[in-house]
């Protein structure tokens, strides 16, 4: 066997990328001869699982009494703990309050635009090319019902909460959370309905249509309250990766950034060149893209793009990105992705 | 609860083999390749009851499958040592063991995510978008991820690779 009919007899390649048919073939060959052993051990693992679960039970049960004895003790001993307090001291407890919470990135402004009128997808039954049954897309009318946030004038405190809430919105309407994120001129917004149950209830592409062209934002959120056994990223694997490295098939993203935030945050940026189009599939036009990745794991990655090239596009894409980078980087910093 | 639990005893009976497959293309080593499935499988016995609101109980232990992956790699990147072990895999009838080989101490020396991206494109012969989806990133990611991957790959493989494929792909790069 010489190193070319390796390679050139499978008929399940027919008519690929020569890349992905040379990366299937290699993979093929790394897996062969491999047997997995013949114990199934399903009960190993169900006993395992069965295990854990009644320490788990245990635990819980634990922590329950000792919360509960906690808060016998600590009832009986706050009087006598007020009594023996000096005049006047009632202030210290309020200072530990008002530090900062644990999203904050030294950007907290307001992502949508405090003047009403238009926001985003609230412009209703504007005709959209690309209008199918596949897409879910924003009722919201006109803005009404599309929760403001205004900045406090004076020290931030505790009684101007972050957008985040204890039952966000995002899982029953993802297009109306992120319409309200918007600035008030983006466009309609609808979203592509995913092929499979996202890992995270906001992620997914959402098609932004204005005046006819249609540009999209693609969103990938990783919320450790949500996705808590997924896969993240820490912040150094994305200090250290990088975006603009050339992959030598396509060509290399630009102007990338990386920020270290007050928070700990590693905050990246960088210029989408724009996908290679091939066949009959749509490429991606340029665009902007974004990453905010924190310590404890939560992440969002945003994508504003032009939009879709070739015939199976949408519609026309736009001139430039539905949102500028400045936009694109305040909603990436925007606290709402992530629950408390 | 017992037609749920034989559900999943099911369910891992039937999926445990190609998660080995899978594992192993992963880790590159049967026996740890073995543990990361038997983490992976108690962690989807365990979510069993939420799993009931997953659609795709198969995405969700392929998911979880790459978290344990990744995760391992993280704590255990001092002892990832692509020739120290020997092959503990039988010669497949028809095929090129040396070749194999030679691919499979190429895969380990792919950064952790970009081979998890590998075995779920190549591999589970994945789209971008369920690639995306199952590892929680955006398409681009994935696409850039893929390349990246695949350039390691072909570093790492250096003179084993054969001819005809590798000038192929280096046609296709030059046209780009």
């Amino acid at each position: 066997m010489n190193g070319t009919d390796r390679f050139d007899t499978d008929d399940d390649f027919d008519g690929s990328d020569p890349q992905d048919v040379l990366a299937k073939q290699l993979l093929k060959l790394a897996a062969e001869g491999f047997v997995p052993p013949g114990d199934t051990g399903a009960d190993d693992i169900m006993a395992r699982a069965g295990a854990i679960r009644r320490r788990r039970r245990y635990a819980m049960a634990a922590s329950s009494i000792a919360a509960v004895l906690a808060i016998g003790f600590g009832a009986g001993l706050l009087p006598k703990l007020n009594q023996a307090a000096p005049q006047g001291n009632s202030q210290p407890q309020s200072t530990t309050a008002a530090a900062p919470a644990p999203h904050a990135t030294g950007s907290p402004a307001p992502l949508v635009e405090p003047g009403g009128g238009e926001v985003s997808a609230s412009t209703g039954p504007t005709a959209s090319p690309a209008d199918g049954p596949d897409e879910e897309r924003t009722t919201q009318p006109g803005g009404a019902g599309i929760s403001k946030q205004t900045k406090s004038s004076g020290t931030p405190t505790r009684s101007s909460p972050p957008a985040t809430a204890s039952t966000p919105p995002a899982a029953k309407d993802p297009v109306a959370f992120i319409a309200a994120l918007l600035p008030s001129d983006t466009g309609t917004l609808r979203r592509q309905t995913p092929a499979k149950t996202p890992t995270n209830p906001l992620n997914g592409r959402y098609f932004v249509t204005k005046d006819g062209k249609t540009g999209y934002l693609d969103v990938a959120v990783v919320d450790i309250a949500v996705n808590r056994d997924d896969w993240h990223s820490t912040v150094d694997d994305e200090r250290a990766h990088n975006y603009c490295e050339s992959t030598g098939t396509t060509p290399p993203n630009t102007d990338c950034t990386t920020e270290t935030l007050s928070s700990g945050a590693v905050f990246k940026t960088w210029t989408l060149p724009g996908d290679q189009q091939s066949g009959g599939a749509a490429g991606s036009a340029a665009g902007f893209a974004a990453s905010l990745t924190f310590a404890n794991g939560n992440q969002v990655v945003l994508y504003a793009v032009n939009g879709l090239t070739g015939p199976d596009a949408p519609g026309p894409a736009m001139s430039k990105p539905p949102l500028t980078k400045s936009a694109l980087n305040d909603l990436a910093k925007s606290p709402a992705w992530f629950r408390k | 609860m017992a037609g749920h639990d034989d559900a999943l005893r099911e369910f891992i009976i039937a999926r445990r083999g190609p998660l080995l497959r899978s594992a192993f293309l992963l880790c590159g080593d049967v026996h740890e390749a073995e543990d990361l499935v038997q983490s992976t499988l108690v962690k989807v016995v365990l979510a069993g009851r939420r799993l009931d609101r997953i659609d795709n109980i198969e995405a969700y232990t392929r998911r979880t499958l790459m978290s344990v992956f990744i995760s391992s790699r993280r704590r255990l990147w001092r002892r990832e040592h692509p020739h120290a072990a020997p092959p503990d895999t039988q010669a497949a009838p028809g095929g090129d063991p040396e070749l194999g080989l030679a691919v499979r101490a190429a895969l380990t020396r792919v950064p952790a995510r970009q081979r998890a991206v590998l075995v779920l494109r190549y591999w589970e012969d994945l789209s971008v978008e369920e690639t995306a989806h199952i590892l929680g990133v955006s398409p681009g990611t994935v696409k850039s991820q893929s390349a990246r991957g695949l350039a390691a790959l072909r570093t790492a493989l250096g003179d084993a690779l054969p001819g005809a494929p590798l000038a192929a792909t280096n046609a296709e790069e030059a046209r780009l």
